[in-house]
């Protein structure tokens, strides 16, 4: 009996407990990787980067970052009933190669959006072939303002370009500006020799530079141009030490950069050199060695390592496997992948959950309102294209490793 | 058919219940008091498990405050006050975009020629969604290291919370270069 009552009694607290533990349990709330219609569309976003060659360490985190939002949209099943797909052309960091990636990309009615290119001279070549397709292209990396903002922004004039031209990196109206006051103001350099390597992106960023760094009181000893591609420096480094300078500004990127910081140091020159988000690579202290050790670059955004929205991205990135480092440009690739994805979901979820015919165009449209919290902040873009977020940072070579000297944002 | 299946069906019940090793015929046996007993007993069984579960459950911990204070606050310019006597006054408002309280420690102009004061005095500490508004009150004190048109001008503004200090460059944009530009060519009644 007594047995007996007790099995009742378990039977009747078992019953209760589980049926008041199912009320109080909270689901998992995770998104399942499985759940793409049978009758997936499958559309694929493009991308344009330097892979080989000797800019391919930000290339190839351009292009795995991409790829990981792709992998990431998928997995999470972002667009119901559409799976995304990346093709990535190498443009070698030539205009000509990137401008036939553009012709190959838009000929491909399935892509949908193109992340890139990485240099500013590259873009300039490709623009109007997107432009003319409808055919939408964001990128992470280019600094030059006169892709948003026309030939005329410098001086208050800024008619956008194109409508189908966006990007999630700042521009070198600020970044210029910036790397001068911190020349000035914190470095206390008032002399300085400019030095770009005649390519779209170096000669713009030495021109903001310059005008600001002159603007402050600080005067140029001296100007050069070297030719991108370059080894021997020799009659650039001689003009700088008798120009009596005491900071070098470069404009352009860490493969002549780096060459040209150890020629100087080499021949006994003692200032800094300071350069743009070109020059801010690991390979840049790689190539120049301990000449490095004291030199200075701004690069676009917030350090990623110090954004909680990036942790995530970060997380993936490495258990995705990839090789190659994310770079300086991978938050901005993923967030730049990430705008094509909700413009999709926007187009998509607007008809009905399928994407039309053509959704080129619709595509372009939907960029405008496109705003998500991303890997590298708020993501959305003003009436030019730019972004709206306008982070900056100052980067030193402290002990053969880049260091996080200062942040600055633009809120006006 | 149906009907065979219905007596069918009746005998197995009553089968059960005749067997005196059945439940139901224990249940019964039992004096009302002690059947009483007996549930009472076994919801407040089951409610102390569920009492035990929901005590145990893992509870959404709230997320650490920032190791970079400066990236969670945001500073914008509200527009400039006359003060008199080459002084003039720029508003600022801080707002704290981050869990935990953070404190403005610190605020310094880019430009050199200029000495700064703040109202209220710091450092000021701003709430978790909140926001607080300080007046810089700059008076040139050097004209010759304020520069007439520069574009970018800043201030450095210093951060802390409990876990790090920060600082972060406030580029406050346009309307805030051609107050300064223009407070300070009075005050150094430049043409």
């Amino acid at each position: 009996m007594r047995n007996r009552s007790l099995l009742m009694l378990t039977a009747i607290a078992a019953a209760g407990t589980l049926t008041l533990s199912a009320c109080g349990s909270r689901a998992a709330s995770g998104a399942s990787g499985s759940s793409s219609a049978s009758s997936a569309t499958t559309v694929t976003i493009g991308v344009d980067a330097p892979l080989t060659g000797p800019l391919s360490a930000l290339g190839l985190g351009i292009r795995n970052s991409v790829d990981l939002a792709i992998k990431t949209a998928n997995k999470t099943n972002e667009v119901p009933g559409i799976t995304f797909k990346i093709e990535a052309t190498d443009d070698k960091a030539s205009p000509q190669q990137g401008q036939q990636n553009a012709t190959t990309l838009v000929a491909d009615s399935n892509v949908v959006g193109v992340v890139g290119p990485l240099n500013s001279g590259v873009a300039v070549s490709m623009q109007k072939i997107f432009d003319e397709a409808n055919l939408v292209e964001v990128s992470p990396a280019n600094t030059n303002p006169s892709l948003t903002q026309g030939p005329s922004w410098g001086t208050g004039t800024k008619v956008r370009q194109f409508k189908s031209y966006f990007r999630t990196a700042t521009t070198d109206a600020i970044q210029g500006p910036f790397a001068a006051q911190f020349v000035y103001t914190t470095l206390a350099k008032k002399k300085v020799f400019l030095v770009d390597n005649k390519l779209t992106y170096g000669v713009g960023l030495v021109a903001t530079f310059k005008d600001e760094f002159t603007k402050l009181g600080g005067t140029v000893a001296g100007q050069d141009h070297v030719t991108s591609g370059a080894s021997d420096y020799s009659s650039t480094v001689t003009a700088i030490k008798a120009s009596g300078a005491d900071v070098v500004y470069f404009g352009g990127e860490y493969p002549d950069g780096a060459p040209l910081a150890k020629q100087l140091k080499a021949a006994g020159y003692n200032g800094p050199v300071v350069g743009g988000d070109g020059m801010k690579d690991d390979t840049f202290i790689k190539l120049a060695g301990t000449a490095s050790e004291g030199d200075y670059a701004t690069s676009v955004g917030a350090p990623v390592e110090s954004l909680d929205s990036a942790k995530t991205y970060i997380a993936n990135y490495k258990a995705g496997g990839y090789t190659d480092p994310y770079a300086a440009y991978g938050g901005y690739s993923y967030d730049s992948a990430w705008s094509i994805i909700e413009a999709v979901k926007a187009v998509a979820a607007a008809n009905n959950g399928k994407l039309p015919a053509n959704p080129r165009q619709a595509i372009e449209t939907a960029m405008a309102q496109v705003s998500f919290s991303g890997v590298t902040g708020q993501v959305s873009f003003d009436q030019y294209g730019d972004a709206t977020n306008k982070q900056l940072t100052v980067y030193g070579v402290k002990s053969g490793q880049w260091a996080t000297i200062k942040t600055g944002t633009f809120s006006g | 058919m149906a009907g065979e299946s219905g007596a069918w069906r009746v005998e197995i019940l009553e089968s059960n219940d005749r067997d005196p090793r059945s439940p139901r015929r224990w249940w019964r046996r039992q004096s009302r008091r002690r059947r009483l007993a007996l549930v009472g007993l076994a919801l407040l069984i089951a409610l102390a498990a569920a009492l035990a579960r929901f005590l145990t459950l893992p509870r959404p911990v709230p997320p650490a405050p920032t190791l970079w204070p400066a990236l969670h606050s945001t500073v914008t310019y509200d527009g400039s006050v006359a003060r008199g006597q080459g002084s003039t006054g720029f508003v600022i408002t801080v707002r704290d975009e981050d869990v935990a309280a953070v404190t403005v420690t610190q605020i310094h102009f880019s430009d050199a020629g200029l000495t700064l004061r703040t109202e209220p005095s710091l450092p000021i500490q701003v709430q978790p969604g909140q926001s607080r508004r300080i007046q810089l009150i700059a008076t040139a004190t050097d004209c010759s290291r304020i520069p007439t048109n520069d574009e970018l001008p800043f201030i450095d503004v210093t951060f802390r919370n409990i876990r790090a200090i920060g600082q972060e460059s406030e580029i406050l944009g346009d309307r805030y270069t051609a107050d300064l530009h223009q407070s300070m060519t009075a005050a150094c009644r430049r043409a």
